[in-house]
């Protein structure tokens, strides 16, 4: 007897983690090359540091927000 | 009086400190109790379970080899902040699902999980025996950097085994007493004192050496080449794909570390993901390090010191001015560095060895008995790892350093086992065997690595490719295949 295969992305939770997967390979993927070679530079600088540094703070920024965002809304949906 | 003794004195009063509070963290629970020793009875809050994992990485490696890195490689340091940003992202996917399991089952660690998906006790032996070897691996690092920090900071009187003996004598008497509850709750006061440590540090150095960040940059960037900040070119110290593949193999294998990966089922879902969403706040927390470690070019001549990790005691011994209170300050956020990450550590390896290892072997254990063996592997793996840090030999460290980078071997098996139904014990025993065997092969053996990527990555490409291939060719019985579905779905 077959089992019945779940594709992720069909029941909330695996949608959430779906797009939470996406993200942090997104995240990964502006840290490494070939998309880390945009930035693999020292000008412009900016506050005083090289470019490819304030990319990499930048970014971890970025992850931070776009988590926050993340975790509210999956806590906003579980409650209705 | 003296400076060193001033230094003494402040040292030792933070030791008394986490002494301290990590004995009081196990006060009024139960002592006889596995799961409170080895997971808290699944109870951590948010608050000191984010201090748990921060600290737990930011170790004597990102106190002493960060700086180090960022003076002697300048970009190829962007790792570090790569690696804390990305490391603890699969949690938010992998950490729920585990704790659901861990509170349904009732596991303790990641051979628990292992043993139960794929019932096989040569898989779990494997698994406890190459993390024991990383861990003691790791540990050994972190004690050299305690007794290398009270060693200098103390002028030469506190001698290199006697730093260490008292520094991890105090962590294997709290993590004896109070399990994980005594790491965790000392991990707070260390992270904060390593916080404020660094981030004071970076802003007098960079200030007092340079007269800003701007200026600094310019100064180095007069000493060295522009090739010093741009990977993969002529004058840098890492190519482009030993960079982007060193990140992935930290990605990918930061979780698989066994008194990580057990953190799972110390605490709730809610808590987990909240945890890993704190968490870039500690990548940028490690910017000051690096900052440090820029502060020091040109200000600290290469031929002054042996090895890149000696920059941020340098720096303190011979541009603080040699107040012995700052010594002593400085010292204790060190020592805190290493501390913190020595606790969990010494915790997980005591824990795998009493679950993974003892229990596998003599089934009939009471609870009293494998608490027994946990607090007595407390012992041995930490005299193993002391005795390592002052009188290790080339040969026995080159096998250890071998199985360090096996932990990321972890990952199809852990993976596997929960999102792939068809995953079976021998294709993951083949796949982790000829894992860890490429992994060593590139790491201590061969000259050169295909392309010039991660030992781990070569490992990790062949570990899932045998994986695959076995598990999908092997015809599950009824049972497993109930099983199987049970995880994946959990």
């Amino acid at each position: 007897m077959k089992q019945p295969v779940e594709v992720a992305g069909t029941s909330p939770t695996g949608r959430n983690n779906l797009w939470f997967i996406i993200f942090a390979v997104f995240i990964a993927l502006v840290m490494v090359f070939p998309i880390f070679g945009l930035a693999n530079r020292v000008e412009p600088r900016v506050l005083g540091m090289p470019f490819s540094m304030i990319w990499v703070i930048f970014w971890i920024g970025v992850e931070f927000v776009v988590l926050v965002a993340f975790f509210l809304s999956e806590e906003k949906r579980e409650a209705n | 009086m003296d400076t060193w003794v001033i230094a003494i004195i402040s040292m030792s009063a933070y030791l008394v400190l986490a002494f301290g509070l990590g004995l009081a963290a196990g006060r009024g629970k139960s002592f006889f109790s596995v799961s409170e020793y080895a997971v808290a009875d699944r109870g951590l809050g948010l608050f000191v379970m984010w201090f748990l994992m921060g600290g737990t990485i930011f170790s004597a490696f990102a106190f002493l080899g960060g700086p180090g890195w960022a003076y002697s490689k300048g970009a190829a340091s962007f790792y570090i902040l790569a690696y804390a940003a990305l490391g603890l992202l699969p949690w938010y996917v992998v950490g729920p699902k585990v704790a659901r399991l861990g509170a349904k089952n009732n596991y303790f660690t990641m051979g628990d999980l292992l043993r139960h998906r794929y019932d096989s006790k040569l898989l779990v032996v494997l698994v406890g025996i190459v993390a024991v070897l990383a861990f003691i691996q790791y540990l050994t690092l972190q004690i050299k950097g305690m007794a290398y920090v009270f060693n200098v900071l103390t002028e030469g009187h506190i001698p290199f085994w006697f730093g260490a003996l008292l520094s991890y004598g105090i962590v294997v008497m709290y993590v004896i007493t109070s399990g994980v509850r005594g790491a965790a709750w000392s991990d707070v006061l260390q992270a904060i004192l390593m916080l404020v440590v660094a981030w004071v540090l970076c802003v007098y150095l960079v200030l007092h050496l340079h007269g800003g960040i701007g200026p600094m940059f310019d100064n180095v960037l007069s000493i060295k080449s522009e090739d010093f900040f741009i990977i993969g070119s002529t004058g840098s110290s890492m190519s482009i794909n030993a960079y982007s593949s060193a990140i992935i193999v930290s990605m990918i294998g930061f979780l698989m570390w066994p008194h990580l990966f057990t953190k799972s089922y110390t605490t709730t879902e809610r808590r987990i993901k909240l945890t890993v969403i704190a968490y870039p706040i500690f990548a940028l927390f490690l910017v000051p390090v690096l900052l440090i470690g820029f502060s020091a070019i040109g200000v600290v001549p290469p031929e002054a010191i042996e090895k890149s990790d000696q920059v941020l005691p340098y720096l303190i011994t011979h541009e603080l001015g040699g107040s012995g209170l700052v010594y002593g300050l400085i010292g204790a956020g060190a020592l805190a560095a290493a501390m913190s990450s020595a606790d969990a550590i010494t915790h997980g390896a005591s824990v795998s060895l009493g679950r993974d290892v003892a229990v596998p072997l003599v089934p009939k254990l009471t609870e009293r008995a494998q608490l027994m063996i946990m607090r007595v592997g407390v012992i041995l793996v930490g005299t193993a790892a002391y005795y390592l840090a002052i009188f290790g030999n080339e040969g026995l460290i080159d096998l250890l350093l071998g199985a360090y980078g096996s932990i990321v071997q972890f990952a199809p098996v852990v993976y596997g086992a929960l999102f792939w139904r068809r995953s079976n014990r021998w294709g993951a025993i083949a796949g982790l065997i000829i894992g860890i065997g490429v992994n060593f092969y590139f790491q201590l053996v061969a000259d050169v690595r295909p392309f010039d990527l991660h030992a781990g990555l070569l490992g990790l490409v062949a570990n899932v490719v045998v994986f695959v291939a076995i598990s999908s060719v092997y015809r599950l019985k009824p049972e497993e295949r109930d099983k199987a579905n049970s995880f994946v779905q959990a």
